[in-house]
């Protein structure tokens, strides 16, 4: 068989389980990297605003993060755990470790995002007698966000080839079920192949996309200096 | 045993048996990507149209695949087209080539960085094109891409632990066999993340250290 | 009238660091009166200001303000706030909201009025600085540096302050749009509103001030009528300092 002929093979005997196993990588994508954002914005706020034992706190958990390997703290989610009575499906296990991971690096482009916003704007904020907190939601946070959609995206991008971590639980991700077709059918470059373009495509998709956001929701006449 | 007696032992063992070859992989594959990532500057700035449009689809693909896959690529993959590598080699390359594709990025935009304020200034006291870059552009640029450097080889030595798939032997590698064989995984993986945890954050402290002296000679970002 | 002091600051200091920027600043501003304060650059002017609205703390003396001493540390820094509107020098419009929402959320999120009660007050507020309606839903960064300006004291006045304090309004505009900043400031004055402006304009300061302070060097060196101070200086200081400010204008 020819090479075309050889995908075109693996596509139709193979089809279903691959597209499962890639929905499911879209799954592991979009649930880590929300845990990110829910976990990483009020951890970048602690950092930023937080009295000082928690912000040594939470310095030292990004750092924790941030040194070892992702494949580390998965392993440690479902191996470890259980020890201390917590016993996940390997899944879950997959979520949660990757949205700690992006929770760490998510909050650390918060932070920048927000140092980015000029000081004056807490000036005034303050001069006509808004509160800390009220200045934060209503004129930090605000530009911060903005600022930081391009890292975002980036980390975005970065968790969609590292869901494949949790090929090393054994959950049926693209990865795995890529590996267990090549095993099977000794077309390892075609099948590899097939799943390169898969997680190309969807990260060219999610980049424009995250550009035309990013468009959609840029102040007026603003253009913002200091990109991270 | 008690705990810290098994967590030193284990820690010891991955010293021993799995660190080196954390380090080997990632210092060679590093210097793997530094060549690479020079190279495709070269093609971007010097090359024809059709040369760094190829470069530029290269270094998608690269940043676009999971790691992990461009590794069973090379190692499962290979030999049916007649290149049988070994998994250390397959892991250098591997994770070399990825390398290379972010590293061109923080070399080429240290490149710009520099050209932008200096290129000016060379050419306007007769210095050619090519020998702006080679005694202005490049010398500074490469003090520039430091930090980004040494960042660089942090996430190459942390991606080393994805070897394991491959089946090299190195520090995570090496944990992992400790857990299974002692049926716990808690003090293993304890061990190997604070082995990781000193080196990298060593490292980091290295960053921070260049970014403060880059200040210092006029570097400000 | 005019024992009705708005504000009195006695013996105020500040350092920063190992730098003494204020030096025992007497200050006294009665409820009505425009005061504008000249020197030169660096003199602790706009500290001085800052100190005032307690964005910044002074290390010693005292700020009375509407009858309450602000410097006690134990009073709630916003309700003071409140009560005094700030113009900065370089407008600090709140860049991610439109003209009428910079105007409307202390308005919404301070005073907690309901959103067409403040609109309301906004719209009227921008009118009364010039700002027209095809304005209003402009982002900062789409309005020139004067309209921006503009802006900001209706931001400032919205919020119905007993007293203004202007840094320096007009000294990062364009040459051509100082004026219409200046016109909103000469009719606030004549109105009747408790100001202090910190500005290089002495034609402002001759046309709007009811006093006139020279400050230098952390210091309160002359005070009195804009005619005394600016074209009849008594200290050597005062005298160099307008000498050259006057020949600049004079060439205008």
């Amino acid at each position: 068989m020819g090479f075309s002929e050889e995908i075109v093979y693996l596509v139709s005997t193979y089809g279903v389980s691959l597209f499962n196993a890639m929905l499911l990588t879209l799954e592991i994508t979009s649930i880590g990297f929300t845990l990110g954002v829910l976990l990483g914005l009020p951890i970048s706020l602690g950092r930023v605003y937080g009295p000082l034992p928690l912000k040594a706190l939470l310095a030292a958990y990004i750092e924790l993060i941030r040194g070892t390997p992702m494949i580390v703290q998965l392993f440690f989610i479902y191996y470890a755990l259980p020890l201390v009575g917590i016993k996940l499906d390997a899944f879950t296990a997959s979520i949660i470790a990757i949205g700690l991971n992006s929770a760490a690096y998510q909050a650390e482009y918060f932070r920048m995002a927000f140092g980015a916003v000029p000081r004056e704007q807490w000036e005034a904020a303050l001069s006509i007698g808004l509160s800390k907190w009220n200045t934060i939601t209503n004129v930090i946070i605000p530009q911060g966000v903005r600022i930081a959609i391009p890292a975002l995206t980036n980390e975005l991008i970065y968790l969609l080839k590292y869901s494949s971590i949790a090929y090393f639980v054994t959950v049926p991700e693209t990865v795995y079920v890529s590996k267990v077709i090549g095993a099977k059918t000794l077309l390892h470059i075609q099948i590899y192949t097939i799943t390169a373009v898969f997680y190309i495509v969807v990260a060219v998709v999610l980049t424009k996309s995250a550009k035309k956001l990013e468009e959609r929701v840029s102040i007026p006449g603003l253009v913002v200096k200091g990109r991270i | 045993m008690n705990s810290i007696e098994q967590l030193l032992t284990a820690l010891i063992i991955i010293v021993r048996y799995g660190l080196s070859n954390s380090i080997l992989v990632s210092t060679l594959a590093f210097f793997l990507g530094l060549i690479l990532g020079l190279i495709f500057v070269f093609i971007e700035v010097l090359g024809g149209r059709f040369a760094s449009w190829t470069a530029n689809l290269l270094v998608v693909i690269l940043r676009g695949i999971p790691p992990v896959l461009l590794l069973f690529t090379i190692f499962y993959g290979l030999p049916s087209i007649g290149i049988s590598l070994n998994n250390v080699v397959s892991a250098i390359i591997g994770l070399g080539l990825i390398s290379g594709a972010y590293q061109s990025q923080i070399l080429r935009s240290s490149i710009q960085a520099v050209a932008a304020r200096q290129m000016e200034a060379a050419l306007s006291i007769g210095l050619s094109k090519w020998s702006a870059y080679k005694s202005v552009i490049f010398p500074q640029a490469l003090r520039l891409s430091l930090p980004g450097l040494v960042n660089e080889y942090t996430i190459i030595l942390k991606d080393s632990s994805l070897a394991y798939a491959i089946g090299v032997v190195e520090a995570f590698t090496q944990a992992v066999h400790i857990a299974q064989a002692r049926f716990e995984y808690f003090t293993p993986l304890l061990a190997v993340a604070l082995l990781y945890l000193a080196i990298c954050f060593s490292l980091s402290q290295v960053v921070n250290h260049i970014y403060l002296k880059l200040r210092v000679l006029g570097y400000g970002q | 009238m005019g024992s009705d002091k708005l504000l009195f600051i006695e013996d105020l200091h500040k350092y920063y660091g190992k730098h003494h920027v204020l030096k025992g600043v007497n200050l006294a501003v009665n409820e009505g009166e425009s005061v504008v304060i000249i020197g030169p650059s660096g003199s602790g002017k706009s500290t001085l200001l800052r100190c005032i609205n307690l964005l910044v703390k002074p290390d010693k003396g005292r700020i009375v303000f509407d009858n309450e001493e602000i410097t006690t540390g134990k009073i709630d820094v916003r309700r003071v706030r409140e009560k005094i509107g700030f113009v900065f020098q370089h407008f600090n419009l709140f860049l991610h909201l439109t003209a009428i929402e910079n105007v409307m959320l202390g308005l919404i999120k301070v005073k907690n009025y309901p959103r067409e009660k403040a609109r309301r007050i906004a719209e009227e507020a921008l009118l009364s600085v010039g700002i027209t309606e095809e304005l209003w839903n402009k982002y900062p960064a789409q309005l020139s540096g004067g309209q921006q300006q503009r802006v900001a004291i209706a931001r400032a006045i919205a919020m119905e302050p007993k007293l203004l304090l202007f840094d320096e309004p007009t000294s990062a505009l364009d040459p051509e749009l100082i004026g219409e900043v200046l016109k909103v400031m000469e009719k606030l004055a004549n109105e009747g509103r408790t100001m202090i402006v910190v500005t290089h304009e002495i034609g402002f300061a001759l046309k709007a001030a009811d006093r006139v302070v020279f400050f230098d060097d952390g210091k309160i060196i002359e005070e009195g009528s804009p005619e005394e101070v600016i074209l009849n200086p008594k200290t050597e200081r005062a005298r160099r300092f307008l000498f050259s400010i006057r020949e600049l204008y004079r060439l205008e």
